[in-house]
């Protein structure tokens, strides 16, 4: 009641001053403000809503000298310097000489990566702390949710945003979870702070489509005695919503062709529909090969593209075929027997599909591995040279940088280091595959997010506050 | 003497097995951290006879029946030590039929002991050993109780009598998971753990005769009421899962008059307890990367916490994990370096630390004269995670790299198209 009384004595005044400072600055609106929303629509259903209105903060040059650099693409520079102006990248190279405003920063004995993109996590969606009333990652209340869309639960106060950013993750996918057949679209985000999930969304980048295979959506809904409870209920599960995502499609064709009146609306179709026209990517939870093997056969009845096949514990078991596709495999180091379909997973899985030639990518699926992802990338690496392999460092960062934006339809915009891409940028203390090495700061869009150590720059939640210590991200120390 | 690869090549032919043993073997070039009064050695020699450690040093006189194996260039160190898993009881994680380590519904409390569940034949044996693994305590987790039941300390070799080490420790929850085990609150898994003590202490003075008409006086059966009786007087230590700063200061205030040896399990906030810990000589087998507020006993989660307790003066041990993850104890450590913790105490904390827990420390964990010849060869350091173990030795057997995963890998090096059988030669 006290302070109900105090805050009253006050607003008056406070509200004043705070009109008088709005009329003299007046930025202008949060809506006017959103960079990308021009052009895009909904297939005959006006401009597409809920697009990104997320705005890089305005950023000075910045040179970073001397260090080893990862190009993201294979390449790799030893003494090498990367030059980022106004959120871009503008030259990396040897011997670069810096505007004379920019902040040129020496990093001799460290290393320069681009920023890692993790292309499955549920950040958000499942925060921290984990209790029942944060869980909003599964729609599992049938079998097939193509109308949700992961970001409608994002919660951009989620204390783990911050600590993924404190390991390099700049650009982040968050996917609906695993329980249904078709769990709904997924999001690509950059890794900042902001009020609404619209403020991370990597302008843009195209939605993707989650769908789940095996154990998981037949489980749910088998134990509810309910259709899926087999692999080849699920089967006919998907079959029959590509069927009628192509029966609607047809309608849409007629009627644009005819001119007559459009179908009525329906958010399950508008994203299936969005698939079969190659506007939104299929990111497709599948662990054993012969599934996957089989997913491939439905894309083809239904001439759809499959993007990346995720999990794909067994994709070693098929990565010729994977590479011939074209599907990425988005995967786990070392996780491995937490379930039956998990049973057959192996530490070259990575190195497998990396050899025959496929789309490798590290990704996490957890709050944990999502700080430390170049971790994982040191695993799959040592597997790799374990078995003879000739991989190194510069060719394993494209497991966590451009395998991974190529993924996610990005990769013209961020995941290597060159002229004209973002400027997403991880300085490291030394080689980023030792276990020893930390983020030191890191860059997006050329805005330092990150920076350790005392007096450095690291974000902080609305939860944070009060109840983080020191330390949570970093030694404190 | 060079050849380390003809050698085991060798012994492989002779034993058709990946495993191989001799009764003589001195490892020779290699840097030796010893977790012991030698500290590192960075070329040392190690002397092994019928499985045991005969003699650690840099210039050892090498017995004439020795097979000689070159490790120059490579890092030897104890073979890593899992404190608390559920490796040998649990094979696919998902299925339940396959997992021992718990019990649903069955009213068995602290007498549970996993001891007579553990598979020896598990393919997750080969997969920790691979890893650098040699041992781990198998441990119950808590099932319908506060009070889980015995862990047993295993020897990975997967022989006859891996169960080395039989209900070595007492495993029981607090917080959060011991409240849902207590009816609903935390206040009530503390006192139904002290009840279960106070039970004990009066069984243990009933005479034989009261303890046969046990009809009334005491809530637990009479197994349980045996099972920890043994805890309090064979002073077998009680590994308390618990991570809030409040529920482990509230523990420690209750149990200041009992006798008991008290491991924290966890400890997400235990360096806000750090002081009291040191002073009362409780260890912590900590996640030095459990750093997320993932529930409300651990809103105070660091990524320091290792480094915390550990200059407070706090004994750690790394971590609790399951039988398919222990061969990521390494990275465990490595991260503990990265936040601060001193290297050769972040490997301690993996080896010496855990065999002192399990109450092995005279035989296990280090690199020393008469220690079990557990021994791992690493191509670098081995908390870097691009380092991988060359072999591993148990007891003076030495384990190529050898699993059911291994076995998949090299089936699919290329790709296959067929996997029928070959047709058969004329």
């Amino acid at each position: 009641m006290r302070r109900r009384k105090l805050s009253l004595g006050l607003a008056p005044a406070l509200w004043a001053l705070g009109a008088l400072a709005w009329a003299e600055t007046s930025p202008p609106s949060y809506y006017e403000a959103d960079p990308s929303r021009a052009g895009a629509e909904v297939r005959g259903a006006g401009p597409l809503p809920y697009s990104s209105r997320y705005a890089p903060a305005a950023s000075g040059a910045v040179l970073l000298k001397d260090a080893t650099v990862l190009l993201g693409d294979g390449g790799r520079l030893d003494e090498g310097d990367v030059l980022f102006d106004a959120g871009r990248i503008v030259a990396v190279g040897a011997e670069l000489t810096a505007p004379p405003e920019a902040e040129v920063i020496d990093a001799a004995g460290r290393w320069v990566t681009p920023g890692l993109i993790d292309v499955h996590s549920h950040l958000g969606d499942y925060p921290s702390p984990g209790v029942e009333a944060h869980s909003d990652g599964n729609e599992a209340t049938a079998p097939v949710t193509a109308r949700v869309w992961a970001e409608h639960s994002v919660w951009p106060q989620d204390p783990q945003f911050p600590l993924a950013l404190m390991g390099g993750i700049t650009t982040l996918q968050i996917l609906p979870g695993s329980a249904n057949l078709v769990g709904g679209r997924g999001v690509t985000l950059k890794n900042v702070p902001a009020r609404s999930v619209m403020d991370m969304k990597f302008p843009g980048a195209p939605h993707s489509l989650k769908m789940a295979c095996g154990e998981n959506p037949k489980r749910v809904y088998g134990r509810r005695r309910s259709a899926p409870s087999t692999r080849m209920g699920n089967v006919a599960g998907y079959r029959e919503s590509w069927i009628k995502a192509r029966a609607y499609q047809a309608k849409l064709d007629e009627a644009a062709a005819s001119g007559e009146a459009l179908p009525d609306r329906d958010l399950e179709m508008e994203t299936l529909a969005g698939v079969l026209r190659g506007e939104i990517l299929i990111h497709n939870h599948c662990y054993r090969a012969d599934e996957m093997l089989i997913m491939l056969d439905i894309a083809r009845e239904f001439d759809y593209k499959i993007t990346a096949f995720h999990h794909a514990t067994e994709a070693y078991k098929i990565a010729d075929v994977l590479a011939e596709e074209g599907v990425c495999g988005a995967l786990w180091a070392d996780w491995w027997g937490f379930k039956m379909e998990s049973n057959d997973a192996i530490e070259e899985n990575i190195a497998l599909m990396e050899k025959a030639g496929a789309c490798a990518i590290v990704h996490s699926d957890s709050a944990r591995d999502i700080q430390r992802l170049n971790q994982e990338g040191a695993k799959a690496l040592m597997a790799a040279q374990r078995m003879g392999l000739p991989y190194d460092e510069a060719l394993a960062i494209r497991w966590l940088t451009q395998n991974a934006a190529q993924a996610l339809g990005i990769a013209d915009q961020t995941g290597v280091l060159a002229p004209g891409l973002m400027a997403d940028v991880v300085l490291w203390s030394g080689n980023p595959f030792s276990v020893y090495s930390r983020a030191e700061r890191v860059w997006i869009d050329g805005t330092l997010h990150y920076a350790a150590g005392e007096g450095g720059v690291r974000p902080t939640t609305d939860f944070d506050l009060a109840q983080t210590p020191a330390g949570r991200g970093e030694a404190s120390r | 003497m060079k050849a380390v690869t003809q050698l085991l090549l060798g012994l492989s032919a002779l034993l058709g097995a990946s495993a191989a043993s001799a009764a003589v073997i001195a490892i020779t070039g290699a840097t030796v951290h010893t977790l012991d009064d030698q500290g590192t050695l960075a070329q040392g020699t190690v002397l092994v006879r019928d499985g045991v450690i005969e003699a650690v040093g840099t210039d050892l006189a090498l017995p004439a029946d020795a097979t000689v194996i070159d490790g120059t260039g490579m890092v030897l160190t104890p073979g890593l030590l899992a404190p608390l898993s559920d490796v040998g009881l649990v094979e696919v994680s998902g299925v339940a039929s396959t997992n021992d380590q718990r019990l649903k519904d069955v009213a068995v409390g602290p007498a549970f002991s996993v001891r007579h569940g553990v598979n020896r034949y598990s393919v997750l044996f080969g997969v920790a050993r691979t890893g650098g693994v040699t041992r781990a305590l198998a441990g119950p987790t808590p099932g319908p109780g506060v009070f889980a039941g015995f862990g047993s300390v295993l020897r990975l070799d997967g022989a006859p009598g891996v169960v080395t080490g039989p209900d070595r420790i007492m495993v029981a929850a607090l917080g959060e998971p011991g409240a849902d085990r207590a009816g609903g609150s935390r206040a009530q898994a503390l006192q139904t753990l002290l009840r279960g003590f106070e039970e004990a202490a009066r069984y243990s003075r009933s005479s034989d005769l009261a303890r046969r008409g046990l009809a009334s006086g005491f809530s637990l059966p009479y197994y349980d009421l045996e099972a920890l009786k043994r805890v309090r007087e064979d002073d077998v230590p009680l590994w308390v899962h618990v991570d809030r700063a409040a529920d482990i200061e509230a523990l420690l205030a209750a149990t200041e008059d009992l006798e008991l040896t008290l491991v924290i399990v966890g400890g997400a906030e235990a360096w806000r307890v750090a002081p009291a810990l040191a002073e009362r000589k409780i260890p912590v087998v900590l996640d030095p990367l459990g750093n997320l507020p993932e529930s409300f006993d651990r809103l105070g989660a660091r990524l320091d916490n290792a480094t915390l307790l550990h200059e407070a003066g706090v004994t750690i041990a790394f971590n609790e994990l399951t039988g398919h993850e222990v061969r990521e104890l390494r990275q465990y450590a490595g991260n503990a370096v990265a936040q601060g913790v001193p290297w050769d105490v972040a490997l301690a904390a993996i080896t010496r630390v855990p065999a002192a827990l399990w109450g092995e420390e005279d035989r296990l964990g280090r690199i020393a004269r008469g220690y079990a010849a557990d021994l791992v060869l690493w191509t670098g350091d081995p908390l870097e995670l691009t380092s991988w173990a060359r072999w591993t030795m148990i007891e003076g057997q030495i384990f190529e790299p050898a699993s059911r995963q291994l076995q998949l890998r090299d089936r699919y090096v290329e790709p296959t198209t067929r996997l029928a059988p070959p047709a058969p030669k004329p």
